[in-house]
């Protein structure tokens, strides 16, 4: 199946990517971002909040967007 | 609820054409203008130069700079362009965008749709970092304006402003204006790509974030007062006012009055001409003779000591001379006795 992976982290990337069946939100963040901490992000799978164990479908739209980020002067 | 599905879909359409307009085309033709800029005044300096008109030479040399600068500064923003356009990007359409509106509308506690003056505001919750409430806060983006740098404001709804800030709102916000900090790269590719969702998203985050290392106001000085002197933050319950004006100030900065024993500021405060004490303008009297002023310990009814004592001078010297009592001369009407 096919996704649409968003990070919000640090510069910020918007693609397509490959997913097997039956991928939950905890192991695309894994596969394509990091170690998972799910305090430290807004997960959102087609900008619903989703739980790490939640299954994606074909044409997800999942996003990733920290919960810190630090702004300036 | 059907007019706000119409409304929110004619500003995706809106908000689709303002990010088609590109404007590579218009910045390319700027940049041609730069060009023809440097050009003209290259040829008036030249041409001063050889006639020698220094004055005329100078003026030509200094628009000269400013016109490569603009060029420099185009170029640079060209560069920028192609590097956004080369990068693999989701392209925006329309129904995205009306998406992404509608899921604003469950993330955020209320959002404003303003077509005639280009712009979509949500409101944030009730922020609160390290124990300061600064309140809730509209991000209103200027869509007219999105392909440009920080296309969007940032108001505090009940501002929550620090007495040495102004203008701060926020420890990352001042003058209406966000810093994005390292939420910038995120932000400009949300807003390339219509993500609006994530774009709002990254912004509230930025504003629930506290950044002390770089802040406009750090948030201990928060509740702080400004001491109008040496621009130092005190804590407010150990600023003073002074007594007379009420110009905040620190401990430092008060000069207590030794006759009234208040506190004011330097404008308010001076000292004694003559035992120095430091007094207040409303303690220090002039003197009727001198017209310097003094405190009212170094007066005596309205008289300095100096000028009492130059009065007592004066009037012993005016004081008519005593004729001296007649003293008998020595041995005078004595008959010496012989031994």
């Amino acid at each position: 199946m096919k996704v649409l992976l968003i990070s919000n982290d640090a510069g910020g990337y918007a693609h397509h990517v490959e997913a097997p069946d039956n991928t939950t939100v905890q192991q695309m963040f894994e596969r394509h971002v990091g170690a998972f901490h799910a305090e430290s992000y807004l997960i959102r799978v087609n900008r619903q909040p989703a739980a790490a164990d939640q299954l994606l479908r074909d044409g997800d739209r999942v996003s990733f967007t920290p919960q810190k980020i630090e702004g300036a002067a | 609820m059907k007019n706000e599905i119409k409304q929110d879909y004619r500003a995706a359409v809106e908000m689709m054409q303002s990010l088609q307009h590109m404007s590579d085309a218009t910045s390319m033709s700027h940049f041609d203008d730069s060009i023809e800029q440097c050009k003209r005044w290259q040829r008036r300096l030249e041409m001063a130069t050889q006639r020698n008109w220094p004055t005329a030479a100078r003026d030509a040399s200094d628009r000269l700079h400013g016109a490569l600068d603009i060029l420099r500064m185009r170029a640079t923003h060209s560069i920028d362009n192609l590097k956004r356009q080369s990068r693999s990007h989701i392209e925006p359409t329309a129904t995205l965008i009306f998406q992404e509106i509608q899921a604003l509308r469950g993330e955020f506690d209320a959002v404003t749709i303003e077509r005639s003056i280009q712009r979509l505001t949500v409101t944030t919750s009730s922020i609160v970092l390290d124990g300061v409430l600064l309140g809730s806060f509209e991000i209103r983006l200027n869509w007219k304006y999105i392909k440009e740098s920080s296309p969007f404001d940032v108001i505090a709804l009940e501002p929550n402003e620090p007495a040495s800030g102004e203008g701060v709102t926020h420890p990352h916000v001042q003058s209406d204006s966000l810093c994005e900090g390292e939420g910038s790269d995120a932000i400009r590719r949300a807003l390339d790509e219509g993500r609006l969702y994530d774009f709002f998203c990254i912004v509230d985050q930025i504003l629930r974030t506290y950044n002390s290392g770089s802040a406009y106001v750090q948030l201990d000085d928060w509740n702080g007062v400004n001491c109008r002197s040496c621009g130092d933050t005190v804590d407010s319950d150990q600023a003073l006012a002074c007594s007379n004006c009420e110009t905040e100030l620190c401990m430092e900065c008060s000069t207590c009055c030794d006759s009234c024993c208040e506190r004011y500021c330097e404008e308010c405060a001076s000292s004694c001409e003559s035992c120095g004490d430091d007094a207040c303008k409303m303690c220090l009297k002039s003197c009727d003779d001198c017209g310097e002023s003094f405190c009212p310990s170094c007066l005596y009814e309205g008289t300095c000591d100096d000028c009492l004592n130059n009065e007592n001078a004066e009037n012993a010297k005016d004081e008519p001379e005593q004729p001296c009592p007649a003293v008998q001369p020595v041995c005078v009407g004595k008959a010496s006795v012989p031994a």
